[in-house]
């Protein structure tokens, strides 16, 4: 099956302070000519990379992305916490994911495809057993609800904290403590029901523990 | 939670954790670049100006319009007040009229209601709702006749006093010198609120209200149909709402005296029957006359043996003798009030009386009922209070009487005069008979004959009282007694 490549174990990104968001929000809504622009290049990416990791592999969702850019520069004058730009920013484009994946849903349900699944699109740049792994994953997350696979890809993929993750979904900080958690509880079971991806999650997980 | 579930939640989280990085490993952050430029659709809607407001404003504009329209079809659709329209005078401000001398007016309301205003009257419709209106005699006269409907409601104000009706047909009356109420009923009821009407006194068809804020007196008056139609000949219930309970059945015992008596019989109208005399005198009353003024007092005899004296008159021959008697029971309105007896009294049920009456047109009527055993001597007391303590030190008191019974039943008379539950005076009339008038009368001095602490002072008398006993062999009867003309100087 799969083999032992370790993976790396986290994340590292490059997070631009809180000031700077708030000096951009400011800009922003006071309609400062060069803000659109200058949001667009810092955080167009993260966007990209959120509806990526959200939908799993397949085609850029460009299409989304400036929807999501069009709800934000609407909905500026909406931030109170002026350092908080980022997490308004991902919650709109979880917003906006969640929506997407509803009517893609809805588009499977009338047979849009002959299958019912999602096309699938090569991923390039990984080594094949990850690719497979990630592969399974996405087919678990597509059986899970749409909250469900905000919460594991802000969570476990993009590694944000909690209170960020509330702030995000517009809920309180306990609630999101516990829908993750249950979010986890029904991935994690169905990740054990998948023998493969057990296999490999297992090797993983000597791999941490410094077990050949 | 136990630590194995821990450990189980450790371990999904590390689980889930993991696959997390492979993902992000494999799907990772697009190259610089990949997004493009900004595109120039989403920088047109950056540029925007927000228009949170007036979104807002449009959001709700169907809700407001909604309601604009609704509140103005409710608008439309509430039903009006009562509009009027005035025949025989106009309506100054605050929709007040008047009326002259000789000319009446009415007002007619959109439901049906109308009010005549008589001559030398001032009214004012004070409100006017869907439901009624209120209306407010300032002086004269006024007849209402108010359409029954469900929910209406109707007030006049009259002085002190607020009438509330439901649908009905009534007069009221209200003097200049704020003296005289008076509503005579037709049909329907209405309550009467205000002075001397306690919680409200409700009025039914066939009865009249008459107060006196002078002499703080107020009468309810039945009235036969006849007078309700025009007719005054009718017969009227006295009540007077201050009066005191009724007074023992057993008599008095009180001291007799033996009197100098001279019985002098009243002869009847001879050729005219009583209740013909009456109704004749009914339709055409003699006005009311205030009490004249007591003449100068006589100085007492300084040493007068006998406290009273009695003498019998004669009936008819001085009706019209000058000055008039004080009290002449032609209208409750004159200020004396009745004690109305109750079932154990032998005097009860007091009313102003028209078919019989020595002098005027009316009497005051009880209907007396001697019902004890014949060996007894059983008392009735006709105590009629007086408008305002009055001296009587000196002077002679005389009061009209006239029994209908059985032509067997003998009585005697005493005027006694009283002061709370002092009582003074006995003259002692014996061997009077039914079926005509009598006049007795008792003269009182100074001092009064003692009657230990139920002496009253003759200064400061407040009530006068007709006592009548059955005497004879014959001592169960009952039958009316009419009183007439107290008079004192």
């Amino acid at each position: 099956m799969y083999g032992r490549t370790p993976p790396p174990l986290s994340v590292v990104r490059s997070a631009p302070t809180g000031d700077d968001d708030a000096v951009l929000a400011t800009a922003l809504i006071a309609r400062d000519r060069e803000a659109p622009g200058q949001a667009w290049t810092r955080l167009s990416p993260l966007v990209l990379r959120l509806l990526r990791r959200y939908f799993g592999p397949g085609p850029d969702r460009q299409d989304l992305c400036q929807e999501v850019f069009l709800r934000f520069f609407t909905r500026i004058d909406e931030l109170r916490d002026r350092t908080a730009l980022r997490s308004f920013l991902i919650g709109i484009c979880l917003g906006v994911a969640q929506n997407e994946l509803r009517r893609a849903r809805v588009r499977r349900w009338i047979f849009l495809t002959q299958s019912g699944d999602l096309p699938d699109a090569p991923i390039n740049g990984a080594d094949p057993e990850a690719r497979e792994a990630t592969e399974h994953v996405y087919k678990i997350l597509a059986g899970v609800s749409a909250e469900d696979r905000s919460l594991f890809v802000t969570r476990y993929i993009e590694k944000m904290e909690l209170a960020e993750i509330a702030v995000a979904i517009g809920r309180p900080l306990s609630t999101t403590k516990r829908r993750l958690a249950r979010a986890t509880r029904r991935i994690a079971a169905r990740m054990s029901g998948d023998p493969a991806l057990a296999d490999y999650v297992g090797g993983l997980g000597a791999l941490k523990m410094g077990k050949p | 939670m136990k630590v194995g579930d821990l450990n189980d939640e450790i371990g999904r989280e590390q689980r889930c954790e993991a696959l997390g990085d492979v993902i992000a490993e494999t799907i990772g952050t697009p190259a610089p670049g990949a997004t493009g430029p900004l595109p120039e659709e989403v920088a047109r809607v950056a540029a925007r100006r927000p228009r949170r407001q007036l979104r807002a404003v449009w959001k709700l504009a169907p809700a407001m319009a909604l309601v604009g329209g609704a509140a103005v079809l409710v608008l439309m659709l509430r039903p009006q007040p009562l509009h009027y329209e005035l025949s025989g005078t106009y309506a100054a401000r605050d929709d007040a009229f008047e009326t002259p001398g000789n000319g009446t007016a009415t007002a007619r309301f959109s439901d049906g209601t109308s009010i005549a205003v008589g001559a030398h009257s001032a009214a004012r419709v004070r409100s006017r709702t869907r439901a009624g209106a209120t209306i407010r005699l300032d002086r004269g006269r006024a007849s209402f006749a108010v359409v029954h409907r469900p929910g209406a409601s109707w007030n006049v104000e009259v002085g002190p006093f607020e009438i509330a009706v439901t649908g009905t047909e009534f007069d009221v009356r209200w003097s200049d010198d704020r003296d005289g109420f008076e509503v005579l009923m037709k049909s329907g009821t209405v309550v009467v609120r205000g002075s001397l009407t306690g919680a409200g006194i409700p009025l039914h068809a066939g009865q009249r209200l008459v107060a006196s804020l002078t002499n703080e007196t107020l009468v309810v008056s039945e009235v036969a149909r006849a007078e309700r139609a025009g007719d005054a000949s009718a017969t009227a219930r006295v009540v007077s709402p201050r009066d005191e309970a009724a007074p023992p059945r057993r008599a008095r015992q009180v001291a007799q005296v033996t009197p100098e008596v001279q019985v002098n019989d009243a002869p009847q109208p001879p050729a005219e029957s009583a209740e013909a005399l009456a109704r004749r005198r009914a339709l055409s009353p003699p006005p009311f006359e205030p009490a004249a003024p007591a003449p100068p007092q006589a100085p007492a005899p300084p040493a007068a043996p006998a406290v009273t004296t009695s003498d019998l008159g004669v009936g008819g021959a001085s009706c019209n003798a000058r000055p008039l008697p004080q009290i002449r029971f032609e209208h409750a309105a004159e200020g004396f009030r009745v004690l109305s007896g109750d079932n154990s009294s032998v005097f009860r049920n007091p009313v102003i009386d028209h078919s019989y009456s020595w002098c005027g047109g009316g009497s005051l009527r009880f209907d007396s009922s001697f019902d004890l055993a014949e060996s007894s001597f059983q008392s009735g007391e006709a105590v009629v209070y007086l408008p305002r303590a009055t001296d009587l030190r000196g002077k002679t008191v005389t009061v009209r009487f006239m029994v209908r019974g059985p032509f067997e039943a003998e009585f005697s008379a005493r005027i006694v005069t009283g002061q709370g539950d002092r009582r003074t005076g006995n003259s002692y009339n014996p061997h009077l008979t039914t079926g005509r008038w009598w006049t007795v009368s008792a003269t009182f001095h100074e001092p009064p004959l003692a009657f230990g602490t139920l002496q009253s002072d003759l200064h400061e008398v407040d009530r006068i009282i007709l006592k009548v006993d059955a005497t004879g062999s014959y001592r169960v009867w009952s039958g009316p007694i009419y009183i007439d003309d107290i008079a004192w100087r």
